[in-house]
């Protein structure tokens, strides 16, 4: 590779070289008879045309046949990122972006991996690789800089690597990174699964708390994409998020509230001399916190009764709100802070004393019950019944997220392997070349034959095979001949 | 010329003195630089002993015990990490093949959300043996806390399959002998309401009665005269400095030297075997104080 690359070097260096001994040539005698030599050198050039042509073809053959083997070494393929952060040169979850993570380590030996290329390292791969961006549409403005959405890829293969084809490489290394970019950009909705086999050890109320949870997160994720694709409905599970949302939302304050009903109703319980002990320890803890928040109540009113009425005097300054629009505002002042305080410790006192008096109600009712096996039993029924439930929702939300992923996220990059056939460039490339040596060599033979003295030849008419034949008085003789002519032309 | 032979004889005395006391200026700018250096050794050496276990092995004999018991205790972890994953801790207690294991409390800390570390802990020993858990003032503050992580620990540590007490006792069977075991997770100034009748009831079990608490001081306080055959605490840290002669101390809810700091105290009933912990909280250093894991054979008597 590195030959033919010489190679290469040297056939383009052949005519500037030509050209350059030329000049040199046209230089060394200075520029008197300058237009008689060359109108020399052009009589002479006709006899050589053919040879000239016959060697520009040559020429011409040879580049091509070089650009070929160059062309055969090389690929690249086109990846262009299409989501609305790409152009501020972010990621879609606007963490920053980095197009050079295409030449990592990882990304290439998973390439050599999957693509099966043998007996290479990701170290020879990224001598070979290169990725430069393509502008292409948008304009820059002064204060604003392009940041390219296209990046083109190119291998070049060398002695390492000469062995592998270039298309599989490029195509696997591009194929590679476009699908970790779009796996590290795509949902993780693993968190949406259960693993039932934890509930085992759980009590049941414990159960309706965790199932609470998870439904709760299921919820509210399908709840806020129903606002970033309200109108999506996916061709896979036939929902849209809204009617997940809808769907969850009936499993907890149905299913769910009628087992937890079930549960307390009955005061069923697993271990329940151990769960009892577990909620009247949560009331005791609860209730310290309860008596702290109305104690922080108290306080805060006290503090508000003896606020100075005076320093509670509203004061309204002028401001912007962030549309821009002009507004009084009131200063927040000391009182306004205890009322704020007062008001959230009662809150948090409240829901507190609730959680007490769900708990007191679940210990009477654990500690009256018989646990009776044919309840113990349909409560279980329920509770199959909330897993299936669960698992029916949890996978619709998956299955039409990956839906609504494969329209978007599977979008955000595209990959093109550039597999246009060269073969037009490079024969009008070999042409371009082939003309410029041709026009080289007859301006080198235009400036070898114009050493010979002009006058001489176009006095005598001969040709220079006669001229070379000629004997040394002729020549003294075409001299004398010649000089007068160059006096007479010089007068003129 | 007499004035200058008293001058120079002064001079000569002055430089007879100057010899005289260069080597004892020497010597004590040694005695300094030795002093200084041997502190820091002292002081790199005790530190780095925070990260060495010590194990304490104290031997219980019981009329209720048919066939040998080893329990492991541990209290205090505060989230430390003895190698990667607490592979070194994990290790040991593994070469120790317990049949019970027991923790005492504050293995979490009460500001921090992660409870990986103790939960990966649990399910490694439960592949062991039994693990019983009692609540400390940090698990309390982590589950509860006002502004704080408020992380369902307890909910955790069901699903891993750790039996969590919460001043309630249950009975087990621990190679072949029948235990009562009891956790007190109250506070002395509400022990009668809350664990009170608990208590009353765990005393007229016949099992081996094992009485866990995290706090010492409810030994001396509510727990001195009830009837149990083994207990177990942690939380002084073993007075976090411990002196020459063994006492530890200081913990901040008991001053100076306190009582029960750890190990090994006969009640009117039953033998209490307190902790010095295995990790620590806040910025004071654990000093000549390693961190302990405990080991208690109970065999017949």
């Amino acid at each position: 590779m590195e030959n033919i690359r010489y190679f290469e070097y040297i056939l383009v260096a052949l005519p500037a070289v030509m050209l350059l001994c030329a000049l040199i040539l046209f230089m060394s005698r200075g520029k008197e008879n300058l237009l008689r030599r060359i109108r020399n050198g052009t009589r002479t050039l006709k006899r050589w045309i053919i040879l000239v042509l016959i060697l520009a073809v040559a020429y011409g053959g040879i580049n091509f046949k070089t650009e070929q083997m160059q062309a055969e070494m090389r690929a690249a393929a086109i990846i262009g990122f299409n989501y609305p952060e790409a152009s501020s040169g972010l990621n879609p979850n606007r963490t920053r972006f980095n197009i050079s993570e295409i030449l990592s380590d990882e990304i290439l030996e998973k390439a050599i991996t999957e693509g099966n290329l043998d007996h290479v390292s990701a170290d020879d791969l990224k001598r070979c690789l290169q990725v430069t961006p393509l502008k292409a549409g948008e304009s820059i403005s002064t204060n604003q800089v392009y940041i390219s959405t296209e990046y083109q890829l190119t291998y070049e293969a060398d002695q390492n690597t000469k062995h592998l084809d270039p298309d599989d490489v490029v195509t696997s290394v591009a194929e590679v990174y476009c699908r970790e970019f779009v796996d590290a950009n795509s949902r993780k909705t693993n968190a949406f699964a259960m693993d039932f086999s934890e509930l085992e050890n759980m009590d049941y109320l414990d159960i309706v708390e965790l199932f609470d949870e998870k439904a709760e997160d299921i919820s509210d994720y399908a709840y806020a994409m129903s606002f970033e694709a309200a109108t999506f409905q996916s061709e896979t599970t036939g929902e849209t998020f809204s009617s997940i949302t809808e769907k969850v939302q009936t499993f907890r304050d149905v299913q769910l509230e009628r087992f937890q009903a079930f549960i307390l109703s009955n005061g069923l319980a697993k271990n329940a001399s151990q769960y009892v002990a577990k909620l009247k320890y949560d009331n005791t803890i609860t209730h310290k916190l309860y008596l702290k928040n109305v104690a922080t109540h108290n306080i805060n009113l006290d503090a508000i009764d003896r606020y100075d009425r005076d320093m509670a005097t509203i004061v309204l300054i002028p401001s912007v709100d962030v549309d821009g629009y002009f507004y009084m505002s009131r200063t927040k002042i000391g009182v306004d802070y205890f009322a704020e305080n007062a008001e959230e410790s009662m809150q948090s006192a409240s829901k507190r004393q609730r959680s007490m008096q769900f708990n007191d109600y679940a210990i009477t009712q654990m500690q009256t019950a018989d646990q009776v096996s044919a309840q113990i039993a349909q409560a279980e029924d329920m509770l199959e019944a909330l897993k299936n439930e669960y698992q029916v929702f949890s996978q619709l939300l998956v299955d039409t997220l990956a839906d609504y992923d494969k329209k978007t996220v599977n979008n955000y990059v595209s990959m093109m392997v550039d597999d246009s056939d060269p073969l037009k460039t490079e024969i009008v490339k070999s042409a371009i070349f082939a003309i410029i040596f041709a026009v080289a060599l007859c301006v080198l033979i235009i400036a070898l034959n114009g050493r010979n003295d002009p006058v001489s030849s176009s006095v005598s008419g001969g040709s220079q095979k006669e001229k070379r034949n000629a004997g040394p008085g002729d020549v003294q003789r075409e001299t004398g001949n010649g000089d007068g002519e160059t006096a007479e032309e010089d007068k003129r | 010329m007499a004035k200058g032979t008293v001058i120079s004889a002064m001079d000569e005395e002055y430089a007879v003195e100057k010899k005289r006391r260069r080597p004892r200026k020497f010597l004590l700018v040694l005695l300094i630089l030795a002093a200084v250096v041997l502190a820091f050794g002292i002081a790199i050496w005790m530190l780095s002993d925070n990260d060495t276990l010590e194990t304490t092995f104290y031997q219980v004999t019981s009329g209720k015990i048919q066939e040998a018991v080893r329990i492991v205790l541990l209290t205090d972890l505060h989230n430390h990490e003895f190698g990667r994953a607490n592979r070194d801790l994990v290790n040991e207690i593994e070469s120790l093949e317990p049949d019970l294991i027991v923790m005492a409390g504050d293995m979490v800390n009460g500001n921090d959300a992660n409870i990986t570390i103790v939960t990966d802990l649990c399910g490694k020993l439960l592949e062991m043996a039994p693990v019983y858990y009692v609540f400390g003032n940090n698990e309390g503050a982590l589950e509860y806390g006002d502004g704080g992580p408020q992380v369902a620990l307890d909910a955790e540590l069901w699903k891993k399959g750790v039996t969590v007490l919460y001043n309630n006792s249950i009975s087990a069977e621990i190679k072949g002998n029948p235990f009562e075991i009891m956790g007190v997770t109250a506070a002395e100034d509400e022990f009668e309401k809350v664990a009170g009748d608990a208590i009353s009831s765990f005393e007229k079990k016949d099992g081996f009665k094992l009485l866990l608490t995290h706090f010492p001081s409810l030994y001396y306080d509510c727990l001195a005269d009830v009837n149990f055959d083994l207990g177990v605490a942690g939380h002084f840290h073993g007075g976090q400095i411990r002196l020459p002669d063994g006492r530890g101390l200081f913990h901040v809810d008991e001053g100076f030297f306190p009582r029960y700091c750890y190990g090994e105290f006969s009640l009117t009933h039953g033998t209490l075997i307190v902790s010095r912990g295995l990790g620590g909280h806040g910025h004071l250093p654990r000093i000549n104080n390693r961190p302990e894991l405990v080991v208690i054979d109970i065999s017949r008597s």
